[in-house]
């Protein structure tokens, strides 16, 4: 279906990656932020799939992050399995099925309907995982998940390392594969793609799945390093509003929006809460707003010039809007 | 098409540049911190994380003025053992998913000497087990949970304001939260001194759906059993919940004769409120977590006679004068409940444990906290080996005549009125 | 014992209704928005509760009757909107194609603006409004009534009559036309601008007197707003887009359906009847119960 090339975006990242590795030696105070950005990462590129190849925005993709978080917990504490590798693809492969399962009829809706279904779906889980099934995942308490003894990071980081770097070579092989050329031309132009004889509906059900997948893998891996998963904060709706904000803030559909904007937007999160504390939700939701006023293809897309979504210069003509 | 392979080409190998600048430039910085010779031990930091945005923001906020008023008492007075007292405040946002990598930073990038809690038991049990990880421990005074002493009690954590185990007939020593309340319950007729009242026989049981709320939950049962009471409504009350027209026309139906609720006093109020709206007439004890300081939130402004009946749980009576609370009393005269008393009861403690220990060294400082008695602004202390506070005496009140008056224990006060209807 | 089944019932139904009364104003002015615009303001339900706010302000620092308050509310709140939709989401919705998605993420970005601002004014503690009048209720048919329920009922009785008043007057009949096909009403000689930013500002006082409404008889906190967006999008989607009959059967079948699901399972599945019942009609029934205006593709 694709084919696997190396391009120079994947060179690009794999140096990215070699530079990171002597980061827990090297700043160690600072290697809890990097895995975080790490996290953040990937989870930006996952929800690109989905929302910048295929055009679906997602504005509840931490309904898989729980799922993922969920699946590890439960394994984990009812003692089925503790091989963590393992236990981390099963959550993938859990919020996986759930997307694909559900993703027909939620396909049926389009744009705007879509990304309001997704937030539906992300509270629905929460309420389901907190209430409907908490004689089984313990409810508002939260399951604990023991690290591992006697503790060091460097485990946890090169694990998150390893997971970010197969996530970009994922998004990347397929950006540029014969699949990538299927959902841009889905995301651009539905009808005239299905005339082209490309099955959409099903390429969207793959579209979802894979960045289901990704999302539950980080959110497995969120559970063992952090130790506690709890309805609230991994159905939180910050999460899927900070990937949302990360992804348009880098350029949502390009290649490197995401990894740019995560990186942007963490940093503002991390030093706008020290500096103006209750401000710095305010601070990201004016750049959400700027970004879409002055900049629609965020970072990368403004920088290239080459924005899959809106071109900057082409929209300042006026249109028949009419004026305000 | 080409073109476009250029510039992506040329803006990776710009990207790769800057990421490798970047990263190297980090590199030497942190080789330069890390060969720097430690500075002096001028200072001792205490860490914490607290919500200082979101959803609980103004908790955050008491919880802070509290710390703070503490740190300044104590640098005051010339620190702990010479070494002025620092602290390092991180917002967590009530965000479960951002307590972990804090207390990790705060362990090994700031090199904290001490750490509290954050705000809540959901909150502290990731905290705890990083804390655990690290071999260091938390010291608190004003959360707990009986799944939490359980683990990590005496070890990784020292909670003032939790007892401990002793040989009363009731057996759940902290799966409530307080003891007094628990040992309300169990000798229920104790409390019964309102004339032509009844021994209820049919009972409504809510509490809230968070951690020590499902951990009280489910020893309503034994509870009932033991009374021979008839539990006919059972509810878990959402914590965003603030309408409560469902439970209340549920328990209309039922016919109780008595609702017992568990709720936080600004909780307290609209239900009461929704209870006089729709009719219902059964007598309630709505017992409140949320201690002595009654004018929390706006919704108990001017309560006036809905709060009547009330049981709340004092944290600091007013004829306490232990430990440094007539200085916090002075310098927040309108609080004094856990939120501001909380963490100002930690500092007394790691002031104390530090002195007569000697040093800020972990090991020494937990065996302080093990082997010796404390005076903190909440209640004298003496840390058992799981943790808890055997000197924990908790005074219970109940919120009569916009004032509360001291209803349990019953050697040290004089007048239970019980149970309120609400006003008709 | 059945008939006081019915009672205790009939009481919970009625306070559904009335629960649902609030979402139907709400509905109308994002449909109102929906029609004209062709936006989604998810910002609407923030923008309604920051009106609640500022009435409950007013109450506090002045102890002037929030009812009466909506006389200076009002006009603050539709200059806010009037420099919203100018300076925000105009410039952003100017390209046609991502109309819908650019209006949706500016206005998202909008609505956290102000609930945080909200935060920062008022922190997020919960408040609630004790008038002198709170505790006054009435006896009808042998059901309870709290009078604050009655004001709701009034209120939205008298701006849905407003409403359809409105719609037979010219501005009105001009707001019709804009709804069903722009450019021909452009040509026709109508000025769309104009137009538009006064729908805008009428609908954000709408939802000001609802935000109003809400706060007088709930304990609100400033994350309501989004929830109520939330829910006021499914009513406008249940009951049609640009139908006010919709708008208000809809909201009311709402407040009943989510009363009977709370009683039924428990507080905690209550919101959840509006997602679910969004994503059913959208999947099922697209156009909604009354509906008149198709959704606009994509």
């Amino acid at each position: 279906m694709f084919r696997f090339k190396v391009s120079k975006t994947i060179i690009g990242h794999l140096v990215a990656i070699l530079c990171l590795i002597p980061v827990p030696y090297v700043i160690p105070g600072y290697t809890a932020y990097v895995i975080q950005l790490l996290m953040y990462i990937s989870m930006s590129i996952g929800w690109n799939i989905l929302g910048g190849y295929l055009g679906d925005l997602s504005f509840g993709h931490a309904a898989f992050f729980g799922v993922g978080a969920y699946t590890v917990a439960m394994l984990d504490y009812y003692g089925i399995c503790h091989f963590s590798p393992l236990n981390i693809l099963l959550g993938g492969l859990l919020s996986m099925f759930i997307a694909a399962s559900i993703g027909y009829p939620f396909l049926k809706l389009r744009g705007f309907y879509f990304a309001i279904g997704t937030l539906g779906l992300a509270e629905i889980l929460r309420v389901v995982y907190k209430d409907l099934l908490r004689d089984y995942t313990r409810g508002a308490r939260g399951i604990l998940v023991p690290t591992i003894t006697p503790y060091t990071i460097q485990p946890y980081y090169y694990a998150i390392l390893a997971l970010t770097f197969g996530i970009m070579l994922v998004a990347g092989a397929i950006v540029n594969s014969k699949l990538g050329l299927a959902f841009r031309a889905i995301r651009d132009d539905m009808d005239s793609a299905r005339m082209s004889g490309i099955n959409a509906t099903a390429h969207r059900i793959l579209g979802f799945s894979i960045s289901a997948f990704i999302v539950g893998v980080i959110g497995g891996f969120f559970v063992y390093y952090t130790g506690y998963a709890h309805p609230e904060g991994v159905f939180s709706q910050v999460i899927s509003f900070e990937l949302l904000i990360m992804v348009y803030f880098g350029g949502v559909g390009t290649v490197l929006g995401p990894i740019v904007g995560a990186i942007i937007v963490f940093i503002v999160e991390e030093v706008g809460r020290a500096l103006i504390q209750q401000g710095y939700l305010l601070l990201l939701a004016i750049m959400l707003i700027i970004v879409f006023i002055l900049m629609p293809g965020g970072v990368v897309g403004t920088v290239t010039k080459k924005t899959p979504f809106i071109n900057p210069l082409r929209a300042r003509r006026r249109k028949l809007i009419g004026s305000a | 098409m080409s073109q476009e392979k250029v510039s992506r080409r040329s803006y990776v190998k710009y990207v790769g540049g800057v990421v490798a600048v970047a990263v190297v430039g980090a590199a030497a910085y942190g080789v330069y911190e890390a060969t720097k010779p430690p500075p002096a031990k001028k200072e001792i930091v205490v860490g914490c994380s607290l919500p200082l945005t979101g959803v609980a923001a103004g908790d955050g906020a008491k919880f802070q003025r509290g710390l703070q008023t503490a740190v300044d008492m104590v640098n005051e007075e010339g620190g702990i053992l010479g070494a002025k007292l620092r602290t390092i405040v991180y917002d967590d946002g009530f965000d479960e998913s951002k307590i972990a990598p804090l207390y990790e930073t705060l362990i090994t990038k700031d090199n904290v000497d001490f750490l509290l809690p954050p705000y809540g038991a959901p909150m502290s049990f990731p905290a705890l087990a990083v804390c655990e990880k690290y071999g260091k421990f938390m010291i608190s005074g004003y959360v707990g949970a009986f799944e939490i002493m359980d683990k990590f009690g005496g070890e990784t954590y020292f909670a003032a304001t939790m007892s401990g185990k002793d040989d009363t007939e009731f057996p759940y020593y902290t799966t409530w939260y307080y003891k007094a309340l628990s040992d309300f319950v169990w000798n229920f007729d104790k409390w019964n001194y309102k004339s032509g009242f009844a021994k209820p026989t049919k009972i409504a049981v809510l509490n809230e759906n968070q951690f020590w709320g499902i951990e009280t939950h489910k020893l309503w049962r034994p509870i009932a059993e033991q009374q021979g009471w008839d539990i006919v409504v059972d509810e878990l009350v959402g914590m965003a919940q603030m309408d409560f027209a469902d439970v209340i026309t549920k328990i209309k139906l039922a016919k109780p004769d008595l609702i017992l609720c568990e709720f936080f006093f600004f909780r307290c109020i609209p239900f009461i409120k929704q209870m006089h709206e729709l009719g219902v007439t059964a007598p309630f004890v709505a017992m409140s977590e949320s201690g002595m300081s009654l004018d929390w939130t706006d919704p108990a402004k001017g309560v006036g006679d809905l709060g009547n009946g009330i049981i709340t749980f004092a944290y600091i009576p007013s004829t306490y004068h232990g430990g440094r609370v007539d200085y916090l009393r002075t310098k927040i005269p309108e609080a004094c409940g856990l939120l501001e008393a909380g963490h100002f009861a930690a500092i007394e403690m790691i002031k104390q444990a530090v002195t007569k220990a000697g040093s800020v060294d972990t090991d020494a400082v937990k065996k302080a906290l093990l082997t010796e008695k404390f005076e903190t602004c909440i209640t004298p202390v003496k840390f058992d080996d799981k943790g808890a506070n055997t000197l924990w005496k908790p005074i219970v009140g109940q919120w009569i005549n916009n004032k509360v008056e001291n209803v349990w224990p019953r050697d040290i006060t004089a007048k239970p009125i019980y149970p309120y209807s609400p006003p008709m | 014992m059945p008939i006081d089944l019915f009672n205790v019932a009939s009481n919970l139904i009625v306070l559904g209704l009335l629960e649902g009364a609030i979402y139907s104003l709400f509905a109308l002015g994002l449909s109102l928005i929906f029609g004209v615009m062709k936006i989604f303001n998810i910002a609407h339900g923030d923008m309604g509760i920051l009106g609640g706010y500022l009435c409950y302000w007013v109450f506090v620092m002045y102890g002037i009757d929030p009812i009466l308050a909506l006389v200076l509310v009002l006009p603050l709140l539709c200059l806010i909107a009037f420099c919203v939709q100018r300076f925000m989401i105009n410039p952003a919705i100017r390209d046609p194609r991502f109309q819908i998605i650019a209006s949706v993420m500016i206005t998202y970005g909008i609505a956290l603006c102000i609930s945080n601002q909200e935060i920062i004014i008022w922190t997020p503690d919960w408040r609630s409004l004790t008038l002198p009048y709170s505790y006054l209720s009435y006896s009808i048919f042998g059901l309870t009534l709290n009078i604050t329920r009655v004001i709701v009922l009034l209120f939205t009785v008298a701006v849905t009559i407003f409403l359809l008043v409105l719609l037979r007057t010219k501005f009105g009949k001009a707001l019709r036309a804009c709804t069903q096909d722009r450019e021909v009403s452009m040509l026709m000689g109508i000025n769309f601008g104009k137009l538009a930013w006064v729908a805008f500002a009428i609908a954000t006082a709408i939802s000001g007197i609802a935000g109003m409404l809400y706060t007088l008889s709930h304990t609100f906190y400033p994350a309501v707003g989004l929830v109520l967006t939330i829910k006021s999008l499914t009513v406008m989607v249940f009951g049609g887009m640009g139908s006010i009959s919709g708008a208000f059967v809809g909201g009311i079948l709402l407040g009943v359906a989510e009363a009977v699901v709370a009683f039924s399972l428990g507080g905690e599945y209550r919101d959840l009847v509006s997602f679910l019942v969004l994503v059913m009609v959208l999947l099922f029934k697209p156009t909604g119960i009354f509906g008149k205006v198709f959704l606009v593709p994509k």
